[in-house]
């Protein structure tokens, strides 16, 4: 914990200035001046606030009342008590004060004090307060509109002209072209100073970075790192309780372990979003098994037990291909181990990261321009849903969103995405996150072997200056500025979870998701719907954002926002209704998917029509979330077609609506499905588009489960597909046989 | 102009795997020629021995210890295996079987993987896990019980894929697969 705050009156207290006489009235008694003295404060913390008393008195016992601050001899006017300074903002009750530094410096104000006729002025010393250098540039942390050491304007304009050999007009025109004039925007955070102002920084939370690695001796990081409890999952590792990696190109996990968790207030680096939360580090990335995979989600053996306050996994991986993968029962349970059994039955958080597929399908470049149609229409490419592990009841899929508080170029969209956190773009024309990277400049991503290897370390100096050896707040290398994806929002979200459960250790993981879907910031409320015509109908293939019948308001791109850790924190203070039992519904259907004949509901090509069926939900549920599992089939669709493949996949649309008459998208179309539904372990479902496959929606949140679900499923298309610059397909051919949705169920969860 | 087009950057973009931003270096460089890659899938003959599910069984290749491994001989490395070619006499048509430490390469992926030798079990619920393990002469790595979650490893040498089909067909399981290590999932 923070020390208590110190204060020292000035050596020589200074009597001040006015002694009136004043006229007293019919008694004729005489007024003395209020006495008021310097006060000097030595020791404060940024984003904190920081009591303390103005040193006045008076003789007679007159009520006493601050009437003036003056900073640099200028009279400062107040705000409902708040005086905005140079450094921080002053609020002043009475005679005491808090004072919040926002920013790095010593701050020197002079004090009036009243007594309500007569008055008296000293001085109010603030020596600089405890900080973190970098700090200043984390704007999703405290939004000031900063740069955060992108848009290096004049140098990029230098080496567009000196190394491109464009002329002065060519670069101007150039940067134009591609700088968002409106990126920086003050304000759009996680409101995370708020959080701090209540005194919480993460104190008694734990979490777990289950990536790549994470470099336990990290400067910033190694007085969070809980000794001996890290995990090197690589069998026969010579440490097994050391995960540092020794990538010479950047550890991912030790980026993301200080988003979450670099140590605060210590004069280094920059600030995890939780401070003071501890921090466990699991290489399953470079060990990736099922046994690992438990091992990370805390079974026994483990190292983790299930009484201790551990709070929140943070997963920033995942799959990315363009196909549905079909549920995975072993996964779902492995994740509700976390979810119910840790921290004494009351749960772990595993934040998800949702993808950076809204552009391309991962890494298939195979696939060719198969995202093409979805960039045209501003839909995502993959869909988060396509992969089994964010469409349990259990994670928390969380999407990324950038410094003006928009969705990035990346971050794929779904009913799945719960939450939205801030990670911006590249950090070279727009910002990305400020975090640590392994120290020194021999690895890591700002290091000489990755500027080596970037082959051009004129552009990077000029378009990535902070991880170009040598930059001056960056002396050793050890600290990144161009850190971004859902791999940056998701540990940012986990950190506003680990605040949350500081400030309230007797959340549920349920509960801790119930406060954030209560106070996530709504951002980019006019997000427009994009609808397609379809035949002679139209269908919605993005709605914007939609406000359910229980009041909450959720968008495939950004959930239920961006998490708002002043308020979540705010909320769990005083969060005294827990919510009843979880209970999850059997699964209800029809066709295939009930153990019944399947149905033939056909989905007409190009109609807007589609196939409608209807499910009965008879509990009386209220929604934490709905899955629906399909078996879609359409022949044409083969892991082996060629040289083309059919466009049943991509043309694939599918909504729900709920007995409240809510709806989500769960299926776009336009999406990017160029090989048949598969299963890892029993292989490709020739000719399904969907099979066994579970798309999760958490738009129904709060909603009564009971009623009429009703369920359109739709093909949006009816023509091909050409796409370039592809090894296979060469093309996507519209279909000819009609899509089938031979099976729907719908389980529920909730209480 | 001064610049070289470095494979590996594209490279490190793929493996680093915060979102890539190379766009702009490449239009810069005026590299249009970016690489495609083959869809994995497309190179398995469909008839082709040695599959389980998504996996093709590489009998040319085994997994051994790091520490053992004929680094002159070795072709990838997972965890702390190294895959390594079978001698030059091998039958590899007698080694079309998946045991513990034989090399698979995933479908989807492209990527090689190491059979553990272990399978992973979610019991179903109010079965005995020990009846499991007697009826198969099986023993438990790990396990979640609470949650019916069991990593469970034969006590003596099986051909793995035999036995999971017989464990599956038991009646006492939900699900049931092989434990295979490999790069399922990237950074995103």
């Amino acid at each position: 914990m923070l020390n208590t705050n110190k204060y020292r009156l000035s050596g020589v207290a200074i009597a001040v200035a006015l002694s009136v006489t004043a006229c007293g009235g019919s008694s004729g008694e005489s007024n003395t001046a209020p006495v008021a003295q310097n006060v000097a404060v030595e020791t404060t913390y940024s984003w904190k606030n920081n009591q303390g008393n103005f040193s006045v008195s008076d003789v007679d016992n007159d009520t006493l009342i601050i009437t003036a601050i003056s900073e640099n001899g200028t009279a400062i006017q107040p705000s409902q008590g708040v005086y905005t300074l140079q450094n921080g903002l002053l609020s002043v009750q009475g005679t005491g004060f808090s004072f919040l530094p926002l920013k790095d410096g010593a701050t020197n104000v002079n004090y009036t004090v009243s007594d309500g006729t007569a008055t008296a002025t000293a001085s109010l010393s603030i020596a600089p307060a405890a900080s973190d250098p970098l700090a200043y540039q984390q704007w999703h942390l405290n939004n000031t509109g900063q740069k955060a050491y992108s848009l290096n304007v004049d140098g990029i304009k230098a080496f567009l002209i000196n190394d491109v050999g464009f002329t002065e007009a060519q670069a101007d025109a150039w940067i134009a072209a591609r700088v968002d004039p409106n990126i920086l925007v003050a304000g759009q955070d996680m409101n995370v100073v708020r959080a701090f102002q209540q005194n919480v920084t993460g104190t008694g939370s734990i979490a777990v970075v289950v990536d790549s690695g994470m470099e336990l001796a990290h400067e910033d990081l190694a007085g969070n790192v809980l000794p001996n409890r890290s995990l090197n999952m690589v069998p026969g590792a010579l440490n097994v309780t050391d995960p540092t990696s020794t990538s010479l190109y950047g550890d991912h996990g030790t980026s993301v372990a200080g988003l979450i968790a670099a140590e605060g207030w210590n004069g280094m680096g920059g600030r995890g979003v939780a401070p003071h939360a501890k921090l466990i580090g699991m290489n399953y990335l470079n060990a990736q098994s099922d046994l690992n995979g438990a091992l990370s989600h805390g079974i026994p053996g483990s190292g983790i037990t299930e009484s201790e306050p551990l709070t929140v996994f943070n997963r920033s991986y995942g799959i990315s291909y363009p196909a549905v993968i079909s549920y995975d029962l072993f996964e779902e349970a492995v994740q509700s181990y976390s979810a119910m059994a840790l921290r004494s039955g009351l749960g772990a958080v595993n934040t998800k990261s949702s993808g950076n597929s809204f552009l391309s399908p991962g890494n298939n470049s195979w696939a060719g321009g198969i995202c093409n149609p979805a960039r045209a229409l501003g839909l995502t490419c993959l869909n988060g849903n396509f992969e089994p592990s964010q469409n349990t009841p259990f994670y928390f899929s969380i999407a990324a969103v950038n410094s003006n508080g928009k969705h990035t170029s990346y971050s794929t969209a779904g009913a799945n995405v719960l939450f939205s956190a801030p990670a911006g773009e590249y950090g070279d024309l727009a910002p990305a996150m400020v975090t640590t990277d392994q120290m020194t400049c021999l690895r890591g991503y700002s290091s000489f072997p990755s500027v080596d290897a970037g082959g051009w370390p004129e552009y990077d100096a000029a378009f990535t200056p902070f991880n170009y050896p040598g930059h001056p707040e960056n002396p050793s290398c050890n600290y990144t500025s161009t850190f971004n994806g859902t791999s940056s929002a998701a540990p940012n979200a986990a950190g506003v979870i680990a605040l949350v459960h500081s400030a309230n250790p007797s959340l549920s993981y349920r509960e801790i998701k119930d406060i954030l879907v209560r106070t996530s910031t709504k951002v980019d409320p006019q997000n427009a719907a994009v609808v397609l015509p379809v035949g002679d109908g139209e269908f919605t293939a993005h709605p914007g954002w939609v406000e359910n019948a229980a009041g909450y308001s959720h968008n495939n791109l950004y959930g239920f926002g961006r998490v708002n850790a002043g308020d979540a924190v705010a909320l769990a203070r005083i969060y005294s209704n827990p919510l009843p039992m979880q209970v999850f519904s059997d699964w209800t259907g029809v066709g295939s998917q009930a153990g019944e004949a399947p149905l033939t509901a056909t989905v007409a090509d190009n109609n807007a029509d589609g196939a409608v069926q209807t499910i009965e939900i008879a509990d009386e549920i209220t929604v934490e979330g709905v899955q629906f599992a399909f078996d879609v089939a359409n022949a044409e669709l083969r892991s082996d077609s060629f040289p083309s493949q059919t466009t049943a996949g991509i043309d694939l649309a599918i909504e729900v609506t709920s007995p409240s008459g809510t709806t989500s998208v769960l299926l776009s179309s336009k999406q990017a499905i160029a090989d048949p539904s598969f299963d890892f372990a029993t292989g490709y479902n020739e000719g399904y588009i969907l099979k066994d496959s579970v798309f999760l929606s958490n738009a129904f949140y709060g909603e009564s489960a009971k009623g009429t679900w009703t369920i359109r499923v739709v093909d949006t298309n009816g023509s091909d597909y050409p796409v370039t610059n592809s090894i296979w397909p060469l093309g996507y051919v519209n279909n000819v046989q009609d899509t089938v949705l031979e099976g729907v169920a719908i389980r529920v969860f909730g209480h | 102009m001064k610049y070289k087009v470095s494979i590996l950057a594209t490279t490190l973009c793929l493996v680093m795997n915060t979102a890539c931003a190379q766009d702009l270096k490449s239009e810069l460089q005026q590299n249009t020629q970016s690489r495609v890659m083959e869809k994995p899938s497309m190179a398995v003959d469909a008839n082709q021995a040695g599959k389980y599910g998504m996996y093709q069984l590489q009998p040319d290749l085994i997994a051994v210890p790091q520490s053992l491994a004929d680094r002159s001989n070795s072709r990838k490395d997972i965890g702390n295996m190294t895959l390594v070619s079978r001698a030059a006499n091998t039958d590899v048509d007698k080694m079309m079987e998946f045991r513990r430490n034989s090399v698979v390469r995933n479908n989807m992926t492209g990527e090689m993987g190491v059979v553990t030798g272990n399978i992973s079990v979610l019991a179903k619920p109010g079965t005995s896990i020990n009846n499991l393990l007697q009826q198969f002469d099986l023993k438990i790595v790990r396990s979640a019980s609470s949650t019916g979650v069991y990593i469970v490893q034969p006590v003596n040498d099986a051909e793995l894929v035999t036995l999971l089909e017989q464990i599956k067909a038991s009646g006492m399981v939900s699900t049931a697969r092989l434990d295979i290590m490999e790069t399922k999932y990237t950074n995103q």
